[in-house]
C-alpha cells in the first residue's frame, strides 16, 4: 500500500487525534487545507498556537481568559453576591447565552470522582472557599451535571459552604421542555415532583 | 446472527465515548466484569435514562457485535438512592468501585464478587457511623480477594504452618511468615504484629453483619488498609503486564 507524502500523512495523523474525527474526515480536511491559499493555512496554524500561548485561567474564577482576570470577573455590572459553580468553561458560556444569570462564576475544572481517582484537592475548591471568605458572596448556586459525580461534588461543596452560613442552592432537576411526560425516566420524574413550584 | 443476551449488575465505571456515547463497566451477576457500549447515552433524551448511573443495579439487554457488547436496553432494578444521598457513603462506594474495576479482568470473574459487593453496599446504606466505614471497606476487600483465591494466610506461617512468635507479612507469598521462613530484608516483606493479623483474619472470616459486635483497635483498619492495598497492587502488577501484552498482540 502506497502512502501519502510525509507532510500530508503527518497532518492526517494530527487531525485524527481530534474528537469525532476518523481517518476519512481527517483525509478530507487535510486535502481541503492543501488546496487552500497559504495565507489561510497560516491563519489557522496561528489561531491554534494563540490558543496555547494567549489563553490562561482567570485568577479568580478559573474561566479561560486572556488576562489575569476574565471579562466576567472584571465586569462592574455583574452581581457580586452570587457565584454559580460549574465543572468546565463550556457550561459557563452555555449559561451566559441563556441571558438569565448576571452573577459571577467559579469553574471547578472537573467533578469529584473517586472512580477515576479525582478527589476534592484536584479541583479548584480552595479557590472557591477563598472567594466565599472574602465576604461579598451571599449565595452559591451549584450547577453541576445531574449524575453521581455531580451529586457527590454538590454534597461535598454544600457541606463545606454551610460552615460559612451562606445560602447554597442547586439548579432544578426535572423533565426537559418539549418532551412527553410519559417517556420521562422515573428518577427524573421523581426529582421533578420533589422540586415542584407554585404557579 | 447476533444473539440477544440479558444480565444484571452494578455499574462501576462510565467513560464518555465520542460525542454522545458511553462505555460502561459492569460488575455483573453471572459474567463477572463486562463492558457495554451505550450509544447515545449522553444525550438528554437518551432511552437509557438514569439506568446507567454509577452504582445503580441495572438489568441490561445487549447483543455481541464484532467483539463489542452493544447495549440495547437498560432498566433500573435498584438505584441505591440512600447511598447517593450522603457524601461519605458515596465516596467509599465509588472508591471501592475503582478498586474492583482495577482488580477484575474483563469477561472474567467470580459470581460471588457481585454478591459480596451487593452485601457491602447494602451494609453501607444501613450503617450510621462514618467512623466504621473504613473497617467494612477493609473487610470487603479481604472477602473479594478470598473469593478470587487470593485470601492471605493470617493465623499461621504461610510456609511451615506453625504459629509464629514474631511475624512478617509477605506480599509475594500472600500471608504471614515466621522468623525461620522469611527470606529477610526482602522488599516485599512487612513486619506485622500478630494482634493486627488476628484482627484482619476476623475481618476476612466474619460476615458483615457480625462486624458491629467485635471490638478492634484503630490500628487494624489503618495498618490493614495500607497492607491490603499494597498486596492488591503487588498482585495486580503481573496481571496488568499480562493485559498490556495481550492488548499489544
Ligand atoms: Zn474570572
Ligand atoms: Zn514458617
Amino acid at each position: 500500500m502506497s502512502q501519502y507524502p510525509e507532510p500530508l500523512e503527518k497532518l492526517i495523523k494530527e487531525l485524527k487525534k481530534l474528537p469525532s474525527i476518523g481517518q476519512r474526515t481527517a483525509e478530507r480536511l487535510a486535502f481541503y487545507l492543501l488546496n487552500q491559499p497559504e495565507e489561510n493555512a497560516m491563519l489557522l496554524s496561528q489561531a491554534v498556537l494563540d490558543l496555547k500561548t494567549k489563553i490562561r485561567l482567570c485568577r479568580e474564577c478559573f474561566n479561560f481568559s486572556e488576562e489575569e482576570l476574565c471579562t466576567i470577573c472584571k465586569d462592574g455590572h455583574r452581581d457580586r453576591s452570587m457565584i454559580c459553580v460549574i465543572s468546565h468553561p463550556p457550561e459557563l458560556w452555555k449559561i451566559e447565552r441563556c441571558n438569565g444569570y448576571h452573577g459571577l462564576y467559579h469553574v471547578l475544572g472537573g467533578l469529584i470522582s473517586p472512580v477515576n481517582d479525582v478527589h476534592p484537592e484536584d479541583l479548584h475548591i480552595d479557590g472557591l472557599m477563598r472567594r466565599i471568605e472574602g465576604g461579598a458572596v451571599q449565595e452559591v448556586i451549584l450547577a453541576l451535571d445531574p449524575k453521581v459525580e455531580g451529586e457527590a461534588t454538590s454534597m461535598y461543596l454544600a457541606r463545606r459552604i454551610k460552615t460559612y452560613g451562606i445560602s447554597t442552592t442547586r439548579i432544578a432537576q426535572g423533565v426537559p421542555i418539549g418532551r412527553d411526560l410519559e417517556f420521562a425516566d422515573e428518577l427524573t420524574l421523581n426529582r421533578a415532583l420533589q422540586g415542584r413550584v407554585s404557579i | 446472527m447476533s444473539r440477544i443476551k440479558k444480565t444484571a449488575g452494578f455499574i462501576i465505571r462510565s467513560i464518555n465515548y465520542g460525542d454522545t456515547s458511553r462505555i460502561i463497566s459492569v460488575l455483573s451477576q453471572d459474567e463477572g466484569k463486562v463492558s457495554f457500549m451505550a450509544k447515545g447515552a449522553r444525550k438528554i433524551e437518551s432511552k437509557f435514562g438514569s439506568a446507567l448511573e454509577l452504582l445503580t443495579l441495572t438489568e441490561f439487554v445487549y447483543y455481541q457485535k464484532e467483539g463489542l457488547k452493544l447495549l440495547s436496553q437498560a432498566s433500573t432494578l435498584n438505584p441505591y438512592s440512600k447511598l447517593k444521598s450522603d457524601y461519605d457513603r458515596l465516596e467509599v462506594a465509588l472508591r471501592t468501585a475503582r478498586w474492583l474495576q482495577r482488580l477484575l479482568e474483563e469477561d472474567h470473574g467470580e459470581p460471588s464478587v457481585f454478591l459480596i459487593y451487593k452485601d457491602f453496599l447494602e451494609m453501607l446504606c444501613s450503617m450510621l457511623e462514618v467512623e466504621h466505614f473504613a473497617l467494612y471497606e477493609l473487610s470487603f476487600k479481604l472477602k473479594v480477594l478470598a473469593s478470587m483465591g487470593l485470601a492471605p494466610t493470617l493465623d499461621r506461617c504461610a510456609l511451615c504452618n506453625k504459629a509464629p512468635e514474631r511475624s512478617w507479612f509477605s506480599l509475594e507469598k500472600g500471608g504471614l511468615l515466621c522468623q525461620n521462613c522469611r527470606s529477610g530484608g526482602e522488599a516485599h516483606e512487612r513486619p506485622l504484629n500478630l494482634g493486627i493479623a488476628k484482627g484482619l483474619n476476623m475481618l476476612l472470616r466474619l460476615p458483615f453483619e457480625k462486624l458491629t459486635r467485635i471490638k478492634l483497635s484503630q490500628d487494624v483498619t489503618a495498618i490493614g488498609t495500607k497492607l491490603i492495598d499494597e498486596f492488591t497492587s503487588h498482585h495486580l502488577r503481573p496481571l496488568m503486564q499480562q493485559r498490556k501484552h495481550l492488548a499489544q498482540n
